[in-house]
């Protein structure tokens, strides 16, 4: 018999400072993380990332991340709520999702 | 051809390197090392292999096991290869120059090892499975430093 695990870990990644962890669930949320202290900081809801299985990557210059499964790809730009820093930084929170694609 | 490896430059999308049979079976998963010096990949036979594509180095194994494997990452240092199995739940690291087996993590996790990251210094890895554990490591000194049971489990819903 077999069981389904909707908290499934689909997917980790690490930021490029080495600071924080992302990780996706096939539950489709999706967390950052505290490396150091290991508080989740954000924490996405339900449908942020593509359901079933998928894929996600930061981009080497830290500005976006992609989320990809069979037949979608998203673009997820995250900015402090200032817009004042346009990098992928986790120093502050909340962060918020300004731009998603398909 | 089933087993053979390619490699293709991104720029010019020229074919420049191509490994014929280098799996017996088919090849799982393929990373090149962040030098460009290796390309190191699984096979369906289950073995870990290690192909030079700067110098005419003859191809190393690095490690064969009775079970799949499941995940495998390159430490961006070049340092390490990390292997994660399916059936044991081990988290395998391997020195890449010396093939030498320096650290196991046995039944790093009691389900399937679902994805792997190591942090861009080197120090951290990060392990999930398909309970929705995750559990973060510390490279250096290759002991466990974190552990938590159910991470995405907000709204768990297991069903049979």
């Amino acid at each position: 018999m077999i069981k389904l695990f909707q908290a499934f870990i689909q997917k980790v990644s690490v930021t490029m400072d080495s600071k924080y962890f992302i990780t996706s669930s096939l539950d489709t949320t999706m967390k950052i993380t505290n490396l150091v202290t290991f508080q989740t900081v954000y924490e996405f809801k339900k449908g942020i990332v593509p359901e079933k299985e998928h894929d996600i990557a930061l981009t080497p210059d830290g500005k976006s991340l992609l989320a990809s499964n069979r037949g979608t790809i998203k673009m997820l730009i995250l900015q402090q709520r200032s817009y004042s820093i346009s990098l992928l930084m986790f120093t502050k929170v909340p962060f918020f999702i300004v731009e998603a694609l398909l | 051809m089933k087993g053979s490896l390619s490699i293709f430059d991104l720029e010019s999308k020229a074919l420049v390197h191509h490994i014929p049979q280098a799996h017996a079976g088919a090849a799982i998963t393929a990373v090149v090392t962040n030098d460009g010096n290796f390309l190191i990949s699984t096979g369906e036979e289950k073995s870990l292999r290690l192909f030079p594509l700067q110098s005419k180095q003859v191809l190393r194994e690095i490690t064969k096991n009775k079970t799949p494997f499941e995940d495998m990452v390159v430490t961006p240092d070049d340092r390490y290869v990390i292997t994660a199995w399916l059936s044991t739940g081990d988290i395998k690291i391997h020195e890449i120059n010396t093939n030498k087996e320096v650290h196991v993590f046995e039944k790093a996790h009691a389900w399937r090892i679902s994805s792997t990251a190591v942090s861009p210094d080197s120090r951290i890895l990060v392990s999930g499975d398909a309970t929705g554990e995750i559990k973060v490591w510390d490279l250096i000194n290759f002991k466990q430093i974190y552990n938590k049971e159910r991470f995405h489990a907000s709204n768990l819903d297991m069903s049979e």
